[in-house]
């Protein structure tokens, strides 16, 4: 080492090898289709309609809209004043809370307090797993949920989706993207082609 | 600097096998080298490696705003103008970048060269970060290197560092061309980072992004993809049909980096910094300065792995390198020497991860030409 150069490494001394996260060393060399059978995801909506029109039956799209509704009402973060609920949550994203359920699910308004508005649900695995193990929800529309709780689905302040995080009630951003339908596809890659696929290293 | 001979680590195939790093070789070649290294000195790595590539990029970032602010630049670095708009926004909206590479010609004496900025698609960013660290650590483990010895490396927590800068609040896909193993290598090994950085990923081939009726982009899950890294480059993209669907603040690398990736920077960064110490001489090709420079060498602007690239020596063309490139617009640069030992030339690849140099990898080929089948040879700062 230099005389006048102050000592500096680079590579990490208390580090032994490098590890990776789990993913790479299990999936480097896998191509993108996976065998085995389907895994159920969580899938996220901001419809009942759009999620039947992704192909989940009705009694779970509605259950899972149902639940997070149940939700909504139950742990939406609360604001005495709109301005700031809006303060929060963004100009336009919130509205008066709703009573909690008694005869509809679309409720009415207190008026005195202020949530984020509902801008979607997650149908859980868990929720898909009950339908599809018992080939019924098992669970009533209003209440009687048992322990499943619902998720709703809110737009944060940049317009991204985000939900509540379940243990701790906080109103924790969490990776949620809007399930939609594609209507065209294979728009990109074309000039792939005509270099015999991939290889893009600079 | 210097290149020098060590024993391989016996079981480094099988090391590459367990981390899917299948293309240690590739079109049945050998890529990485675990039996030769190059080493260099603090100095070397601190002055004329680190110090140059931070101060390249931030001219390079200089020069960005200028570009963006003139349409005749724009059409010269070849942009379509139906998407001037999109560079521009991406880059006023401060759109955020992850990384890039720069290319320098460095002989160990005067100042290393920049030979181009990989600002959009770079690779080798695996086997720097990860199998060339876990390398240097066998090797010191193994009594091959001295116990003090060190590497130009933080790239991997850079990378995660870098991830982490980018909120968690929807899933971040990736997407390449998932048939070529190369790509999908590196792709993965970013997921694998930004998984560290508590990032929620999914993989998806390049031409299964498709849109909805909204013209939201979508996975094959139908979920709308709302940030997306790209293994893909951005003269392409711009040129197919799902440009219309592009907007800002979805695809890293953003927009913007289609200046830097492109060729025509290099002539544009010596117009405005003449006779800065590491960069070389550049024009475009119908500049009639251009036939003022000896020795050139005459690339595409959006050129990948040395395709189409001519090396010219007093007016006779003496080395070329086929290619798919060969009809777009041309720039020269001032013809530098490689580091060269044993027949082999190097060319230096230091990395950038958001504005800091953070770690270089080596990259040796027979030709003075670096393409696809250049081998990876791993580096090492003598202590």
């Amino acid at each position: 080492m230099d005389q006048n150069r102050s000592p500096r490494r680079f590579a990490a001394k208390t580090r032994q090898r490098m590890i990776l996260g789990g993913l790479a060393a299990t999936s480097l060399s896998l191509g993108a289709c996976s065998s085995g059978p389907p895994q159920l995801q969580d899938a996220e909506f901001t419809t009942v309609a759009a999620c039947t029109a992704a192909g989940f039956p009705d009694a779970v799209c509605q259950a899972g809209y149902n639940a997070a509704f149940i939700e909504h009402q139950r742990a939406a973060p609360k604001f005495t004043t709109l301005p700031n609920c809006e303060k929060d949550w963004g100009t336009g994203q919130c509205a008066p809370a709703p009573v909690a359920a008694t005869s509809t699910s679309t409720g009415s308004s207190i008026g005195s307090i202020f949530v984020p508005a509902l801008a979607g649900f997650i149908v859980s695995q868990a929720l898909q797993k009950r339908f599809y193990d018992n080939d019924d929800i098992g669970i009533g529309y209003y209440g009687g949920y048992g322990s499943y709780r619902g998720s709703p689905i809110y737009r944060n302040r940049g317009g991204s989706t985000v939900a509540l995080d379940n243990s701790t009630g906080k109103a924790i951003a969490r990776p949620v993207n809007v399930n939609t339908r594609t209507v065209s596809a294979r728009g990109f890659g074309g000039s792939g082609l005509s270099r015999g696929g991939g290889g893009w290293g600079g | 600097m210097r290149r020098f001979r060590l024993p391989e680590r016996p079981d480094w195939r099988d090391k590459a096998q367990a981390v899917g790093f299948g293309f240690h070789e590739m079109y049945g070649e050998p890529y990485w080298l675990d039996d030769v290294a190059y080493a260099f000195s603090l100095a070397e790595i601190e002055d004329e490696v680190e110090a140059p590539s931070e101060a390249l990029h931030e001219l390079c970032m200089a020069i960005v705003p200028d570009v963006v602010g003139d349409e005749a630049m724009l059409r010269r670095l070849g942009i379509p103008e139906a998407y001037f708009d999109l560079v521009r926004d991406s880059w006023r909206s401060g759109e955020r970048h992850l990384y890039g590479r720069f290319d320098l010609a460095y002989t160990g004496n005067g100042p290393a060269k920049m030979l181009e900025y990989n600002a959009d698609t770079p690779t080798a960013v695996f086997e720097s970060a990860y199998f060339q660290h876990n390398w240097l650590i066998d090797q010191i483990e193994a009594g091959a290197l001295a116990d003090g010895t060190d590497q130009f490396n933080y790239l991997q927590e850079s990378l995660v560092e870098a991830f982490a800068q980018f909120p968690p609040d929807r899933i971040f896909h990736f997407a390449c061309w998932v048939e070529n193993e190369e790509d999908r290598g590196t792709t993965t090994y970013l997921m694998d980072c930004a998984v560290q950085a508590g990032h929620q990923v999914e993989m998806i081939d390049i031409r299964a992004i498709g849109v909805d009726a909204q013209g939201r982009f979508t996975d094959e899950k139908q979920r709308t993809i709302d940030r997306c890294f790209k293994l893909y480059p951005w003269e392409d993209m711009l040129r197919e049909p799902f440009a219309r669907h592009l907007k800002p603040g979805v695809f890293v690398e953003p927009a913007w980096k289609a200046i830097l990736s492109n060729k025509g920077i290099l002539p544009l960064l010596w117009e405005r910094y003449p006779d800065h110490p590491n960069l070389l001489p550049a024009y475009f090709a119908d500049d009639p300065r251009a036939s003022t420079l000896p020795d050139m060498v005459s690339k595409p602007i959006f050129s990948r792995e040395g395709e189409n690239v001519t090396i010219v020596e007093s007016g006779t063309v003496t080395e070329e390198a086929p290619g798919v490139y060969a009809a777009e617009p041309r720039i020269v640069q001032a013809y530098t020497p490689l580091f060269e030992s044993e027949g082999q030339h190097a060319v230096l690849g230091s990395w950038m991860i958001g504005d800091r140099a953070a770690g270089l990898g080596i990259r040796e080929d027979a030709t003075r030409i670096t393409r696809n089948l250049s081998r990876f040879v791993p580096h090492i700062i003598e202590g």
